[in-house]
């Protein structure tokens, strides 16, 4: 009876190290909420010591005239707290492109996502980012519904910037014609799925369709959450930890596919090359593969209307990811939204 | 089993168990989860034996095992991928810890119920229930009654009836069917006779004469009264420690568990305090009484 | 002062023309044991009840009942509840709760004492009557006879100033029966306590009863000093259920009060008995023929559980009657359990040679499922001819259009009975046939007994009732630890035995050798 006891206090003791070992002392990312410009729009030395030393994450939002913007800093980049003055002139020009400039030249010492909500919708489904000299820096994330946001990480010592809405990319010649919605089906498939739009491809069940391994073919493909920028507040606290600051998760990259391969396909072979997390479920129901996260950032993460969503050549589909059949040159957007679709330009609800 | 702590008055053994259960369910901190299970295994050794503790063993370890891999196959979310399954998802190092401390923790829960069965008798949960409302404690006294009562009365009928051919496994199928029927009605008719008596004996003895009250065999000592105290104390400081963020634990996306340094020592010594309050008493009983034997 | 006062009483049951108590006027007197007697059916029960207003039956009652002087009627239920303390005769059904303190406390709990107040009420009682063991046991772990001594108690719990207990030990073993009246005897003495009892076994009840009562068919007949009361109820059917001592006292016309105890009778006896009369030889006459046979059987509940039965080997013949005796967990019911084949034994031979064996179930209720005592019969599709013939042997004509649960509990030990001889059995297994019966409805059942033996069937009985087993059986064993340590014919086996043994014997010993039977011992003093 003794030495059992022994036994298993000393049992008990040995977890307790290895578990101890195990243990990292890190810290989780806060948010710290939203912090006003005031009219001088400087921001104190202290506001920011505090984020540093708290590892948290502040929306500092600001306006230029009927233009808002904001500001995603995170504290854990803050490396040598100073005053500074992060206010902005936005003016949209009459060539429709937009104009930024900050009114303080000091360097940040950092490099924080700007978003700027424009006062209206703006017709574009991507935009680029460049400098005075009209250098293109990188490319900004379009979100919103009623209202565009443009999002995108500024470069170090620019300190104007204009942003211009991306070329229409031409919508690829489709390969296979046959495979048009006509819109002769006007009833929903064994799937669910309601009838396709006239002259969108029709779904093609995974087992089904014969991938051909000998045609290779490409595609574009890219993965952003910009919109959870704008609604920080909502999102679980412990997802910060993986947020990316500028909201791409996947830079817009060209992939080679096989004919025959879908969606899900590319999307979960260029997760697996560039060690993005990806977690997807086949569903029967819709015969397809559904996504409920990637990056770590799931379905219902930022309030209960978020999750991913993705758009071919500038469409949401109206089926599984597993049942788009990708033809050659298409692009394709994965993306999260907060509002079922409505700040992504693919509604759901309509 | 001569556990001092089984001895307390219902109410402070309840509060005592309330408090160890919801903590250890509510906080999934690996700390507290281990002082836990090493508690609640210590306690089942004092009262159930080590021998009985051991067998236990045989289910929860294979348990805590097949929990942490279920999960991991399960759930695939977490920032360190070990590998990937055929479905093209990832096996994650968080998985496999969430499912290691959710096993742990539904160990703990396991071995405390354990011990809450073995120290809240019946009569306890009556005597505490019969406080709220002592309807509710009668009910409860003549069901326990009951129950098992039909249970023998049904079994010594088919016994009867299968002298005469009509028992419930005697004949064909249909006919074993309409047997048991039978048996069934017999005890129907047995009960409500015998429960005619009941309800002479109930009135009898003045039942619904006059408002009822319950009896109690416990009595409730500045002893229950400083266990619960402790307890309240325990937990006051514990979610103190969590609420401030001082004790911190998340598995998802990335595992990050906090709880070294001054404040949250202090949570989780509150928490051992509470945790290992059965030994703590039969400690300090097992001291008396060595002092006393000295003495002699 | 009176306790209670009971003046011109009659009542009649809806629907029934014949009153079920007739003018009944008696004065119970405090702190006595009143003993109230009669034969079944005489009125004992639906008497007590009217006692208590809680319990009174439904039905047309005159007359008055005082209690202490005061109107029963006016006094509140709480009052009565805690001034009147009932016991009912099956132990079991009257238990409400399932541990044993909260069986106590439910009296005082229902009128509402206090925690102080209960917990010294109960304290008190669980020291008086010994209870510290099975305080916090289960009452399902209970034996009978401690299930009654609770029901008792628990009863007393509220400090009444009578109890009234009906028919207490009718589902009693002897040992325990004579144990729980020893309790009563003792509060009563102790506390002053007046007692009003009914009962059907008379033997132990009636020599410390202080006043008797006898009703026959709802009429009080006889009231008074039971020694001399008894000798006014000579030639009422309530006398077969008296002592040993008192029938063959009033059989050679004693004279004076009647002997109710052991003492008092052997010094009548001494006196009359002239001569060292010598009974007859008992003639031993068995069938050869083996009906079935149990052989070196060992039997335990659980694995790990005593054993119950060691090495027990018995045989019966064909066309007897067979008594298995002895004390509480002896092993006889698991013995007629291994003969039915309910039981198998773990060690040792059950053979049965092919003959039907059938049980009788103790409670007789628990065969029946019909409206109508024929329905009752017929549910086992009998021939015409068997159907009337057992209607006729078990003397069932009178009742077969009645409800089973209406009919006596004599009518309906025979129904069940008769249920059971429809399957043809060969081997009748009777487990504890008389328990609850008065003295009439033994007689009787004796006598069917006789008749079931005269068709051939051979009789296995497993039974308390010494009296009863040297009436009737042709062969007698006592049980003991699992083993058989004594197996005669019942003249040598009771005549042979010191305390194990009927009245008369005991009454009659050193006086008229090999007497056993009352009949007997009368027989020789009539010499």
């Amino acid at each position: 009876m003794k030495k059992r006891s022994i036994a298993l206090i000393l049992l008990v003791l040995m977890i307790c190290s290895l578990l101890a070992g195990c243990m990292k002392n890190a810290e989780a990312v806060n948010f710290a909420g939203d912090i006003d410009l005031g009219e001088d729009g400087v921001i104190t030395k202290e506001v920011f010591s505090q984020l540093r030393d708290n590892g948290e994450i502040a929306s500092i939002c600001g306006n230029s005239g009927e233009i808002s913007y904001k500001w995603t800093v995170p504290g854990t980049e803050v490396t040598n707290p100073q005053d500074l003055c992060m206010a902005l002139t936005i003016t949209e020009k009459t060539d429709g492109s937009i104009e930024i400039t900050l009114k303080s030249d000091k360097s940040f010492g950092f490099l924080p996502t700007l978003s700027v909500t424009l006062k209206d919708k703006w017709d574009a489904l991507s935009a680029s980012v460049y400098d005075a000299d009209g250098k293109k820096l990188c490319a900004a994330s379009v979100t919103g519904g009623d209202k565009t946001t443009l999002s995108f990480k500024i470069s170090a010592d620019v300190f104007s910037y204009i942003i211009r809405a991306d070329e229409a990319e031409p919508t690829p010649e489709p390969s296979n014609s046959a495979n048009l919605s006509d819109g002769s089906r006007t009833e929903k498939d064994k799937y669910g799925t309601d009838p396709v739009p006239v002259g969108k491809p029709e779904p093609v069940e995974p087992d089904k369709s014969n991938v051909d391994t000998s045609k290779k073919l490409h595609c574009t493909i890219s993965i952003d959450c910009a919109t959870i920028l704008n609604n920080l507040a909502d999102l679980d606290p412990a997802k910060l930890d993986v947020l990316p600051t500028d909201g791409v998760i996947l830079n817009a990259v060209t992939v080679e596919f096989s004919e025959g391969e879908s969606v899900f396909d590319v999307l979960q072979r260029v997760c697996r090359e560039n060690n993005i997390h990806i977690e997807a479920t086949f569903t029967p129901g819709y015969n397809s593969a559904y996504v409920e996260g990637i990056h770590n950032l799931y379905e219902f993460d930022c309030g209960e209307l978020s999750g991913w969503m993705y758009s071919v050549n500038g469409w949401f589909p109206n089926y599984g990811c597993s049942r788009y059949a990708l033809q050659d040159g298409d692009v394709i957007r994965w993306r999260y939204t907060c509002d079922l679709g409505a700040d992504v330009g693919g509604s759901m609800v309509a | 089993m001569n556990d001092a702590f089984s001895q307390l008055h219902p109410a402070a053994s309840f509060a005592f168990f309330v408090a160890v259960i919801t903590l250890t369910m509510l906080y999934m901190h690996p700390v507290l989860l281990i002082i836990s299970l090493a508690a609640a295994a210590g306690y089942v050794c004092i009262l159930k034996g080590a021998r009985h503790f051991g067998k236990t063993l045989i289910y929860l370890v294979p348990f805590l095992i097949f929990m942490s891999v279920l999960n991991a196959l399960f759930n695939h979310a977490g920032v360190t991928p070990l590998f990937y399954l055929s479905n093209g998802n990832a096996v994650t190092k968080e998985a496999l810890t969430f499912g290691f401390y959710a096993s742990v923790m539904l160990s703990a829960v396991i071995l405390w119920f354990e011990c809450f069965n073995v120290v809240m008798t019946s009569d306890k949960l009556l005597c505490l229930f019969g406080r709220l409302s002592p309807s509710v404690s009668l009910l409860l006294s003549m069901a326990l009654r009951f129950v098992p009562k039909f249970g023998r009365k049904i079994r010594s009928i088919d016994a009867a009836r299968a002298q005469i051919g009509q028992g419930s496994a005697q004949g064909g199928f249909i006919r074993r069917v309409k047997n048991s029927m039978k048996v069934l009605s017999v005890t129907l008719t047995w009960a409500l006779e015998s429960s005619l008596t009941a309800a002479n004996s109930m009135k009898s003895r003045g039942y619904g004469a006059a408002r009822r009250t319950s009896f109690s065999l416990y009595r409730f000592t500045v002893r229950d009264a400083v266990t619960m105290v402790l307890c309240a104390f325990a937990v006051g400081v514990t979610a103190a420690c969590v609420v401030s963020g001082g004790i911190y634990a998340r598995y998802y996306p990335s595992v990050i568990i906090s709880g070294f340094g001054g404040i949250p020592a202090l949570g989780m010594a509150a928490f051992a305090l509470l945790c290992f309050l059965p030994q703590l008493f039969d400690a300090k009983e097992a001291l008396v009484w060595r002092r006393l034997r000295s003495a002699i | 002062m009176a306790a209670f006062e009971i003046r011109d009483l009659s009542f009649t049951y809806p629907n029934e023309n014949k009153p079920a108590l007739d003018n009944i006027t008696m004065s119970i007197p405090e702190g006595r044991i009143t003993l109230i007697c009669g034969a079944s059916g005489s009125g004992k029960s639906t008497l007590l009840r009217r006692l208590k207003t809680c319990l009174a039956d439904h039905g047309k009652a005159e007359g008055d009942v005082l209690f202490f002087g005061k109107a029963l009627d006016d006094i509140g239920q709480a009052e009565q509840a805690r001034r009147i303390g009932f016991v009912f005769q099956h132990p079991d059904d009257q238990i409400v709760t399932d541990k044993v303190f909260h069986e106590l406390a439910f009296g005082p709990e229902s009128l509402g004492w206090d925690q102080a107040r209960m917990r010294l009420a109960v304290a008190e009682m669980a020291s008086y009557f010994g209870l510290d063991e099975l305080f916090e046991k289960n009452v399902a772990e209970l034996s009978g006879g401690q299930k009654q001594l609770i029901n008792l108690a628990s009863a007393a719990v509220l400090r009444p100033d009578v109890l009234i207990l009906d028919e207490p030990t009718s589902q009693l073993d002897p040992i325990a029966a004579a144990d729980f009246l020893g309790t009563l005897r003792k509060m009563s003495e102790d506390l002053g306590l007046t007692v009003i009892l009914t009962e059907h076994r008379l033997e132990e009840a009636l020599p410390m009863a202080d006043m008797l009562a006898v009703l026959d068919e709802g009429r009080l007949i006889a009231f008074g000093e039971p020694k001399k009361t008894v000798m006014q109820v000579k030639n009422s059917a309530v006398f077969e259920s008296m002592p040993a001592a008192v029938q063959i006292f009033a059989a050679v016309d004693g004279e004076g009060d009647a002997p109710l105890t052991v003492s008092d009778a052997r010094a009548f006896i001494a006196l009359r008995a002239r001569t060292s009369v010598k009974g007859e030889q008992p003639s031993v006459e068995t069938c050869p023929e083996t009906a079935a046979e149990l052989k070196n059987c060992w039997f335990r509940y659980e694995k790990n559980a005593p054993d119950i039965l060691r090495g027990l080997s018995l045989t019966l013949h064909k066309g007897e009657i067979f008594a298995l005796l002895g004390g509480n967990g002896s092993g006889k019911s698991t013995t007629a359990g291994l003969l039915s084949g309910r039981l198998k034994p773990y060690r040792g031979k059950v053979k049965t040679n092919g003959l039907r064996v059938a049980a009788l179930p103790q409670d007789p209720r628990e065969l029946f499922v019909k409206d109508t005592v024929l329905d009752e019969l017929k549910e086992l599709n009998p021939e015409e001819a068997s159907l009337s013939h057992v209607t006729e042997l078990l003397e069932l004509e009178g009742v077969l259009s009645r409800h089973p649960f209406d009919i006596s509990g004599g009518e309906q030990q025979r129904l069940a009975l008769g249920k059971v001889l429809l399957t043809a059995p060969d081997v009748l297994l009777l487990d504890e046939p008389t328990k609850g019966m008065d003295g009439e409805f033994k007689r009787r059942f004796g006598e069917l007994l006789s008749r079931l033996k005269a068709e051939g069937k051979t009789i296995f009985l497993v039974s308390h009732d010494i009296e009863f087993c040297a009436q009737c059986a042709d062969c007698c064993a006592l049980l003991f630890r699992g083993e058989i340590v004594c197996r005669s014919a019942p003249r040598k086996f009771f005549s042979g035995n010191f305390f194990y043994t009927t009245a008369a014997a005991r009454l009659s010993r050193g006086m008229i050798e090999n007497a056993v039977l009352t009949g007997e011992v009368i027989e020789c003093l009539k010499q």
